[in-house]
């Protein structure tokens, strides 16, 4: 019987615990929500320096593979586009980042979402020295494969496969959007 | 134990003489994973310092209703409500210090430092002495935390808190930010508190 009362302590801790973590929960979803789409609008900011108001959110179908893309519009005219990338190249596994397009498909900002690569090494790909690179570069005048590979890309010190990863998303996202551009046609 | 210490005693304790890092040699984990540069063995430190004081607090309330046979699962559970408790109200609150965090907070779950002072000295004191020796164990994992990244980030990245030291043409020792850095500068830092702590017991002798 002793036995049985040491149980219903442990449970009764292990109640009153996930009571006070759903109490903490829902007390913070809101906030956590919000907090989460103003970052969001801020990195959204950040990538596309000609950002207005709130772009249109779109699920884009790119090669059976479905690709967020937040696209500005200006009297129906498509101004630029930002791309949500995921790679799962990473050294650390998923990488995701934001990437801004201009309208005749040059890249106009970087910005990392989340990702789990080493820190001191990959996480230097939130630093601009890294990604300031690729500002303004495109399909047609870029060679998107690290120097190693015989690219134009400068590789972060100790960690190509990050730069590595990085570099073939980019190229992949002006991709998705030069298609997204080219199917949309006029509307 | 005995019950006649005075509370400076149990604060100071982890500081030094008892440093978590340096002397019990707990939560090996964190130290050598995170300390990659100032901001986050801080940061870690930090983060470990609240659940330590709050989990101190709750084990020493509830020390004579958890049953000796179960305790370990109890103090799990109660740690790792703490450790989401933070994390979540960080995301919410202060998401400028979640975005430098939040990949290390649950890391505090299997930090054994946090476990071990249950155990030792939360579920055997009393509630006020208890939050000292949180106060001061959490103290003291934060200097090594802190001490660690400051040298790995000095020799690794030639920075002092993202502020770079040596200019654009210093070549840094990278392999001191890589994780066999971690355990060179771990080792030494052993070393050179072995040293002193020898040092200090031969002066008394």
């Amino acid at each position: 019987m002793k036995d049985l009362k040491d149980v219903i302590i442990l449970v009764l801790i292990a109640v009153i615990a996930g009571a006070c973590l759903s109490v903490v929960y829902v007390s913070t979803a809101e906030r956590i929500a919000e907090v989460k789409r103003m970052e969001l609008l801020e990195a959204l900011k950040k990538v596309m320096p000609f950002l207005k108001d709130s772009p249109r959110e779109i699920a884009f179908d790119f090669n059976g593979e479905t690709i967020l893309i937040y696209a500005v519009e200006e009297d129906g005219v498509l101004e630029g586009a930002a791309v949500r990338m995921t790679t799962r190249e990473g050294y650390g596994g998923d990488i995701s980042f934001l990437m801004g397009v201009g309208p005749s498909g040059e890249i106009t900002g970087f910005y990392l979402l989340s990702h789990k690569e080493t820190p001191g090494l990959g996480t230097k790909a939130a630093d601009r020295k890294f990604w300031g690179q690729f500002i303004g570069k495109s399909l047609d005048n870029f060679s998107f494969k690290v120097k190693k590979d015989k690219g134009d890309v400068e590789a972060i010190t100790a960690a190509t496969i990050t730069s590595r990863a990085l570099s073939q998303a980019l190229e992949k996202g002006l991709k998705v959007y030069r298609k997204y551009r080219d199917t949309r046609g006029g509307s | 134990m005995s019950k006649k210490e005075p509370l400076n005693k149990a604060f100071t304790e982890g500081i030094w003489k008892n440093n978590p890092v340096l002397i019990l040699l707990l939560g090996m984990c964190p130290v050598l994973g995170v300390t990659s540069s100032a901001v986050n063995g801080l940061g870690m430190g930090m983060a470990t310092l609240f659940v330590l004081v709050m989990s101190n607090l709750v084990v020493s309330v509830l020390r004579h209703i958890i049953p000796k046979k179960m305790r370990i699962p109890c103090f799990i559970v109660i740690i790792a409500s703490f450790v989401t408790i933070v994390e979540m109200l960080t995301q919410a609150y202060t998401p400028a210090l979640y975005r430098a965090l939040g990949i290390f907070i649950p890391l505090i779950v299997v930090n054994c430092i946090v476990l071990g002072r249950s155990e030792a000295f939360a579920s055997k004191n009393g509630v006020v002495r208890s939050i000292a020796d949180g106060l001061g164990m959490g103290i003291g994992f934060t200097l090594a935390l802190f001490l660690m990244g400051v040298i790995r980030e000095f020799f690794g990245n030639g920075s002092f808190f993202d502020l770079s030291l040596f200019g654009e043409n210093f070549n840094p020792v990278l392999i001191m930010i890589m994780p066999p850095g971690a355990f060179l500068t771990l080792g030494y830092l052993l070393a050179f508190s072995t040293y002193m702590k020898n040092r200090r017991r031969t002066k008394e002798a």
